[in-house]
């Protein structure tokens, strides 16, 4: 069934990005992306906007992911990180919580080791901050309704043309 | 599952289109994307074998714009139909909202069909997922097809559950569109009968 899940509510939200910002200050990163497994972003900092930050982030979890069968495959529960190291640009991926996943894009400006030590150290910290919001999220409160659905699917006939 | 992004008010789900190998999952986003207008086609992602084959997934977004305060975005999925890369395809079925499973009339793919309906659903349940409780639609894809299967034949293979089921030639375009509106409404209607948080007040 498919659950919705409202992940981050006002003040984790402001804590989340305050993080983020944090670690992109530390390490000296270009930017900061925080996603889920299915490839849905949750939150970023940094210069991300400069690239299609939605590409990206569904490039970047079915590469964690498929990184972490492969970890299966030698018999290890999981790879905690996955580096990718570039001319210029490159990426860290690590497992924040079960189902998220942070990406920093970093330059020649610093190095993967201060990159993974900043991660680390920060990891439990986020970590905290997303479990707060996925427990205040699976609070109950009103419907989006059927008018959502109703207009959402006026917008695909438009885009597609009306069904016959 | 369904994902509001309340700081950046987006509304995100996800769709796969699964099924046998070369039955036109992929000829279906690729049509999508032509059919979107310019200032709202982003770039189409294909991970693809140099013999132009599905290897990892193809990617498309769908940018619905602000409804009721949310950014509405769907990312559409196809995963690799070769029968080897069972693996791959549990990796990008993970968190589906949606599943428009893209079945081949060939006669010749009869089989074809079943053992991947089969896999899906054995994909779904190593998930903890059931297929009965996945908001699903059937694509009969390939109808040009001169000894196309007969509906009923593909219906008693595919569709004890009576799914809803559109005919389509994909590389023509036709019943494509159909096929997505149907897959978006089923989810739709799923998301309505949740409970909704706080940011639908945006």
């Amino acid at each position: 069934m498919a659950q919705v899940r409202w992940e981050g509510f006002d003040g984790d939200l402001v804590r989340l990005q305050s993080q983020l910002e944090h670690l992109l200050a530390q390490t000296e990163g270009r930017a900061v992306v925080l996603m889920d497994q299915a490839g849905r972003l949750l939150s970023l900092a940094g210069d991300a906007p400069q690239f299609d930050v939605t590409t990206f982030v569904s490039l970047m979890a079915a590469d964690f992911c498929a990184t972490q069968e492969l970890a299966r495959l030698l018999g290890e529960d999981q790879f905690h990180s996955v580096a990718h190291q570039g001319d210029d640009l490159s990426l860290y991926l690590t497992q924040v919580t079960p189902g998220t996943i942070l990406a920093l894009v970093f330059d020649r400006e610093t190095t993967l080791g201060l990159v993974r030590f900043s991660v680390r150290r920060l990891l439990p910290a986020l970590g905290e901050t997303i479990r707060a919001g996925i427990e205040r999220s699976s609070a109950e409160s009103p419907a989006l309704g059927d008018t959502f659905g109703e207009e959402a699917l006026g917008r695909i006939d438009r885009l597609f043309g009306s069904p016959a | 599952m369904a994902f509001v992004n309340l700081a950046r008010r987006e509304l995100h789900c996800k769709i796969v289109y699964y099924g046998p190998g070369l039955g036109g999952k992929t000829t279906n986003l690729v049509v999508l994307h032509q059919r979107l207008p310019e200032e709202q086609r982003s770039e189409m992602v294909r991970l693809q074998t140099p013999g132009e084959r599905t290897l990892y997934f193809d990617f498309l977004p769908l940018d619905l714009g602000e409804i009721r305060g949310l950014r509405t975005r769907f990312h559409l999925y196809t995963v690799p139909g070769q029968v080897s890369l069972r693996a791959t395809r549990r990796l990008v079925l993970q968190g589906a909202d949606g599943v428009v499973f893209v079945a081949d009339s060939d006669p010749a793919r009869f089989f074809a069909n079943r053992h991947s309906y089969d896999d899906l659903r054995q994909n779904l349940a190593r998930l903890g997922r059931s297929l009965e409780s996945l908001p699903l639609v059937l694509q009969y894809n390939r109808r040009d097809h001169p000894r196309a299967l007969p509906r009923l034949q593909l219906d008693r293979l595919l569709n004890a559950a009576g799914r809803p089921v559109f005919e389509a030639v994909a590389v023509r375009g036709e019943g494509v569109a159909e096929t997505l509106r149907a897959v978006l409404q089923c989810v739709l209607a799923e998301l309505a009968r949740q409970p909704a948080r706080r940011a639908a007040r945006a």
